[in-house]
């Protein structure tokens, strides 16, 4: 079956129609309205507009993009970069008057890497659904009182434009997550001596059609992946660790293609702004990832990287 | 509906809130902090501290908290406690 542009956007027109019957309503009131600021970071959140890494609904949305130049001084002629951003367009929140939280968001990702012989090119329009069905427990003075895991969910889908592999390919991700106050518990803030731990696990499902390395077939495959933020200078901010494991099993079996792929992202931020816009960062990267093709790539960079 | 509280009890109420979520005492938490960069609220526990916001603030009101109103990434606690306080002006 080919990717046809409706099929994705049904899915997700589809989930949000089911969602909205589940979220109990509660009073109108009149749009907020932002005051103006010249400041472009304050602009840009101000009409909603976001930077990042990219917006898989993940914490990864949480990162900044990143903008590497490498110059391989064996061929100063050829100058080496990856660019790995996304741009959010002003999210939508569906029900702002329930106790649940659903949030559309338009995005834009453009993921280049010119350092290895087959280079990426991928420009990517997607919709991400966000989707929180309940919330935490309060106690009669409206305090969080809470020991459970609350679930969320995260549906992503759009079409992505591979300039290298002259296709265009259509992608829809389900993610399971799990949010939880008490330290230790998903999203749970663990705090030691002034350092501090966060991380997320996920279940899902991915599904990508065509995929050039399956023969221009289409890819199924189960998901877990495990997120982990750390700041473990006590006190300080400005160094932020992350940690991205992932674990897609192609449930279609190939022959071209392998059934267990795995990727780890390890990565250092070092921000030199209180509000963590600008940063240097470092990153090391081993795996199959889905921009690569599911290729097996080993690579490291240094580079700027921006989160608006 | 209940009578609305006082500014210093709004304020009193975000700050005891912001603690709960990131397992600190509320005299931990600083005006000035941003609540990304600081006390790191990522996108997924910012939905979850609107939500429990929007239950404080439609006790005594009519209006709302938005998820996309605490999510820009230069809001600090101040401006978050201002928000919550002119919600219930």
């Amino acid at each position: 079956m080919r990717w046809q542009p409706s099929v994705t956007a049904l899915i997700l027109l589809g989930v949000s129609s089911t969602l909205s019957a589940l979220c109990d309503p509660v009073n109108p009131q009149p749009k907020p309205t932002p005051s103006p600021n010249t400041d472009v970071a304050t602009w840009l959140s101000q009409h909603k507009i976001a930077i990042r890494q990219t917006f898989d609904g993940s914490k990864n949305q949480d990162q900044p993009a990143s903008f590497t130049w490498i110059i391989d001084d064996t061929q100063l002629r050829h100058g080496y970069y990856t660019v790995d951003a996304g741009i959010q367009l002003a999210a939508a929140e569906v029900f702002p008057r329930t106790n649940c939280s659903l949030l559309l968001k338009p995005i834009v990702e453009w993921h280049r890497d010119t350092t290895t012989a087959t280079p990426t090119n991928q420009l990517a329009t997607k919709l991400t659904v966000e989707f929180i069905p309940t919330q935490i427990h309060l106690d009669a003075n409206f305090v969080p009182d809470d020991k459970a895991l609350h679930a969320f969910f995260l549906i992503s889908g759009g079409p992505v434009r591979d300039f290298q592999q002259h296709v265009t390919k259509g992608t829809v991700s389900f993610r399971a997550g799990a949010f939880s106050l008490v330290p230790g518990l998903p999203g749970g803030q663990i705090r030691y001596g002034g350092a501090e731990l966060t991380y997320y696990p996920y279940l899902g499902v991915d599904w990508m059609n065509p995929i050039p390395s399956k023969g221009g077939q289409q890819f199924w495959a189960g998901v877990g992946r495990l997120e982990v933020a750390a700041y473990p200078i006590p006190g300080i901010n400005a160094l932020e660790l992350l940690l991205d494991y992932t674990y897609r099993y192609a449930i279609d079996a190939s022959s071209q293609l392998a059934r267990s792929l795995a990727l780890f992202i390890g990565s250092a931020n070092l921000y030199f702004d209180a509000a963590h816009h600008i940063a240097i960062g470092y990153q090391f990267q081993t795996g199959h990832d889905s921009k690569d093709d599911f290729a097996h790539r080993q690579k490291s960079s240094l580079g700027l990287k921006i989160r608006v | 509906m209940p009578s609305k509280p006082t500014k210093e009890a709004i304020q009193n109420h975000v700050w005891q809130v912001l603690a709960a979520f990131t397992n600190q005492k509320p005299n931990q938490i600083k005006a000035d902090q941003f609540l990304q960069a600081d006390l790191h609220f990522d996108s997924t526990s910012l939905p979850f501290l609107a939500m429990a916001l929007r239950a404080y603030v439609n006790h005594f009101s009519d209006n709302t908290i938005l998820v996309t109103e605490i999510s820009d990434d230069t809001m600090t606690v101040q401006q978050l406690a201002d928000l919550v306080v002119k919600k219930l002006a």
